[in-house]
C-alpha cells in the first residue's frame, strides 16, 4: 500500500496546472527617505496603538527607561539598565516562572515604515521565545537607520537570517471579539512602547 | 439536511438582529476600505499575490517535497494525512507519546473541518481553543460563524451571561473589556500548564522549511512557546515558494480583514526551541482532487481573509451559522460543493452575483464566477425540478412572440385585481420575498409603436 505522502503528491502532480506567470517583487522596492520613514512608523505605531518616545544619546535612553520600568520587575535584554528588580532569564528552568514579570526590553532588528512591525528573533531574546508575549509592557529599542519602508525591504534585509524563530510585534496584543469592540491586552502583552534611536 | 435558504429564514425571523448582523459585518468591509486606499500600489499587490499562488499550484509537489526537507533538516518533524481522520490519529499519537491530556489550539479552519475537537475529547483529551471569539463559541457549544471573527452572531450581554455561567465570572454589564480581561486570566493558567499547543499555519515557505503563524491576542505565541509539544496543522495550499512572498502576503491578509496595516504578531517558526518537539502535519482532505477541476482550482488560493464574508449582502443578512459549511460565504460556498456536492448544493444560490467578493478578493479569486459554474454543475447533477419546469414554461413563452403578447396584455391588465394569494402562489419562487413591480400601462412595444410617428419617420 502506497503511503498518504505518496498519494497525494501522486494526485498533484496528476491534476496539477500548468500555468508560468512572471512575478515582479522589485516593483514594490522603491526608496524613502528616513526621515518620512520615521515620520510613517511612529504614525503607523500609534494607528497600532502603540506609542513611541525618541532618545538623542545613551544617557537619554537610560533615563527614559528607568522612568518606564520604574519599580516593575523587568528582563533587559538591552544591556543598558542598571535596575535591582532585574530579571536573570539564564536561571529559569521554564518559561512559565517568567508569568509575573512586567516589563521586557529588548532591541529590534528592522522596523516597518508601513505598518510599525519590528522584527524580533531568538538571538535577541536569548531563546525564550514566549518572553515578548508573556510580560505585560514590551519596550523595543530600535535605531532609526533600521527603519525600512515597507515588508518587502524587510524580507530583504532579512534574507541572510539564520534564526531558529522571529516574529514582527507591531503593537500590543489585542483583540475584536466581542462585539468588533476594540480590547488592547489580549493574551499577551498589555502595552508596547517602541524607542527611537540615533 | 437544512438548506441555505431554510436556514436563512429562521436567522432572519428576528429582523433587529439581522440589522444589527449585516452593520457589524460592513463596519469590517469599510474598515478594509480605509485600509486599502493608503496603499496605492494595491492593485498590482493583488496581482502579484495571484500571481504568486498560481504559480504555487503549478509547482506544489515540488514546493510540498522541498518544505518537508527543509523543514526536517531543521529539526521539525512532518507528517502527511490524506484525509481529516488520518490527521487527527497523527495529532492523538503525538499526545499519546507524551501522555499529554490537554491541548490548548489557536485558530485552525483546518482542524474545524477535520473535527478534531469532537475526536480529541471522544479519547479523553482536553482541547481548549484560546482565540477568544474561539473560546467564545466553544464555551457556548456553538461552531465559529466567521473565519476572523468566530463569534460575529453573539452580542456581548450574551457572552457576559456565557462567561457567568461557564467561568463564574461576576456580571460585567457586556463590557468587552472586562470580559476580555476574564477570558485572559482564566486561559493564562491554561498556557502556563498545558504541555501541547495546537496551531494553524497561514503560510508555509518551501525554500526554508519556515511556516508563519499570525495572530493579533498573542494566543498563538503563548501556547507554543510555554508548552514542549506544538503541533501545526496546515492544508497543502499554504505553501508559498520563497521567504520574499511572505512581503506581499503580509501586506494583503490583515488589510483585507479588518484595514488593520498588519496583524500584531507574525511569528515566524524555523527550528523548535531547545528541548521543544515541534510537528507539522500537512493535510489534504481533498485538496489535491480539487486540483484537478480546472473552473475551480483557484479557490485553494485563498488565504482565508474573510474580505468576501464581510462584503457579501448574503451573508451579511443569513449569518454564518445559515451555510453549514466550515468556512461560510462566498467563499465556503464554492470550496463546500467540492467536499459534498449535495449536502452543500444550495450554496453556491446563496448570492446575488454581485461580485463584490471578487472586487475584494487579495488573490483575485473569480469567487462570482465559481459561484455561477458550481450553479450549472448543481442543476445537472441535483436539479430543482419545480424550478426546472417552471424555466422551461417561461422558455416557451418567450420563444413565442405572440404567445408573450398575449400573456403580457392579461397579466398587465388584471395583475393588479388579482389577490396577493393567487400572483404570489407557491409556485411564485421569485415572489417569496419580493414584490413584483407596479405593472406598466402599456408594453414597450405597445409604448413604441403609438409614439414613433411623432418623430416623423
Amino acid at each position: 500500500m502506497m503511503d498518504s505522502k505518496s498519494i497525494i503528491l501522486d494526485r498533484i502532480r496528476k491534476n496539477k496546472p500548468s500555468t508560468k506567470l512572471p512575478v515582479d517583487h522589485a516593483q514594490f522596492l522603491t526608496e524613502k527617505s528616513e526621515k518620512d520613514m520615521v515620520a510613517d512608523f511612529c504614525s503607523n505605531l500609534e494607528a497600532n496603538d502603540g506609542s513611541w518616545l525618541m532618545a538623542d544619546n545613551k544617557e537619554m535612553l537610560n533615563d527614559l527607561l528607568t522612568k518606564e520600568v520604574k519599580n516593575m520587575s523587568c528582563v533587559d535584554l538591552f544591556g543598558l539598565m542598571k535596575t535591582e528588580q532585574g530579571v536573570d532569564i539564564s536561571k529559569i528552568n521554564h518559561p512559565r516562572e517568567l508569568a509575573h514579570v512586567k516589563v521586557l526590553i529588548v532591541p529590534g532588528k528592522v522596523g516597518v515604515a508601513e505598518n510599525a512591525a519590528v522584527w524580533v528573533e531568538d538571538e535577541m531574546i536569548q531563546n525564550v521565545r514566549v518572553l515578548p508575549f508573556i510580560v505585560e509592557r514590551t519596550i523595543i529599542i530600535l535605531q532609526k537607520r533600521d527603519i525600512v519602508a515597507s515588508m518587502h525591504h524587510a524580507y530583504q534585509k532579512l534574507a541572510n537570517v539564520k534564526t531558529g524563530f522571529g516574529t514582527f510585534i507591531a503593537g500590543p496584543s489585542k483583540t475584536g471579539d466581542i462585539e468588533l469592540n476594540l480590547v488592547i491586552g489580549a493574551h499577551g502583552a498589555l502595552s508596547h512602547l517602541v524607542v527611537l534611536v540615533d | 439536511m437544512v438548506t441555505h435558504p431554510q436556514a436563512a429564514a429562521e436567522f432572519n425571523k428576528n429582523e433587529d438582529r439581522v440589522n444589527w448582523h449585516d452593520k457589524a459585518l460592513w463596519h469590517l468591509r469599510f474598515n478594509r476600505d480605509l485600509g486599502v486606499k493608503k496603499i496605492p500600489e494595491w492593485e498590482q499587490l493583488r496581482d502579484t499575490a495571484s500571481r504568486i499562488k498560481a504559480n504555487t499550484l503549478t509547482n506544489l509537489d515540488q514546493y510540498l517535497e522541498d518544505f518537508e526537507r527543509n523543514a526536517k533538516s531543521n529539526g521539525i518533524q512532518v507528517h502527511w494525512a490524506l484525509n481529516g481522520e488520518e490527521h487527527n490519529e497523527i495529532v492523538k499519537n503525538i499526545l499519546d507519546k507524551h501522555s499529554i491530556k490537554r491541548l490548548v489550539k489557536s485558530k485552525s479552519m483546518l482542524t474545524e473541518e477535520c473535527h478534531l475537537n469532537p475526536y480529541l475529547e471522544g479519547h479523553g483529551i482536553e482541547v481548549i481553543d484560546t482565540d477568544l471569539g474561539e473560546r467564545i463559541v466553544q464555551l457556548a457549544g456553538e461552531k465559529p460563524s466567521h473565519i476572523v471573527a468566530p463569534a460575529i452572531h453573539k452580542k456581548k450581554e450574551e457572552v457576559d451571561e456565557l462567561f457567568q455561567k461557564t467561568m463564574n465570572t461576576k456580571p460585567a454589564g457586556g463590557d468587552p473589556s472586562l470580559l476580555t480581561t476574564s477570558a485572559r486570566i482564566d486561559l493564562r493558567e491554561k498556557f502556563l500548564n498545558t504541555n501541547a499547543a495546537l496551531t494553524g499555519v497561514n503560510f508555509a515557505v518551501a525554500e526554508t522549511g519556515a511556516f508563519v503563524v499570525v495572530t493579533n491576542e498573542g494566543n498563538a505565541d503563548m501556547g507554543v512557546h510555554l508548552a514542549p509539544v506544538h503541533i501545526a496543522s496546515m492544508g497543502i495550499e499554504k505553501i508559498i515558494p520563497k521567504m520574499e512572498d511572505l512581503g506581499v502576503f503580509l501586506r494583503v491578509l490583515a488589510r483585507s480583514a479588518n484595514g488593520q496595516s498588519i496583524t500584531t504578531y507574525s511569528s515566524h517558526f524555523f527550528k523548535p526551541r531547545r528541548g521543544q518537539e515541534m510537528h507539522i502535519v500537512i493535510v489534504d482532505n481533498g485538496r489535491s482532487e480539487h486540483l484537478g477541476r480546472e473552473d475551480f482550482r483557484s479557490s485553494l488560493k485563498c488565504i482565508r481573509c474573510g474580505a468576501c464574508m464581510n462584503t457579501c449582502p448574503i451573508y451579511r443578512r443569513s449569518g454564518g451559522h445559515s451555510y453549514g459549511s466550515v468556512i461560510p460565504g462566498p467563499i465556503g460556498s464554492i470550496l463546500a460543493p467540492n467536499v459534498d456536492l449535495k449536502k452543500f448544493s444550495t450554496l453556491p444560490f446563496a448570492s446575488t452575483l454581485c461580485g463584490s467578493c471578487t472586487d475584494v478578493c487579495p488573490v483575485k479569486i473569480d469567487i462570482h464566477s465559481q459561484l455561477y459554474k458550481w450553479r450549472q454543475v448543481i442543476m445537472k447533477e441535483h436539479p430543482d425540478k419545480l424550478k426546472r419546469a417552471l424555466m422551461q414554461v417561461n422558455g416557451k413563452i418567450f420563444k413565442s412572440p405572440k404567445l408573450f403578447d398575449v400573456l403580457g396584455k392579461i397579466l398587465r391588465k388584471t395583475l393588479q385585481f388579482m389577490p396577493r394569494k393567487i400572483t404570489y402562489n407557491s409556485l411564485n419562487i421569485w415572489g417569496k420575498k419580493r414584490d413584483l413591480p407596479e405593472a406598466p400601462k402599456a408594453s414597450f412595444k405597445e409604448w413604441y409603436r403609438k409614439n414613433r410617428r411623432h418623430d416623423g419617420q
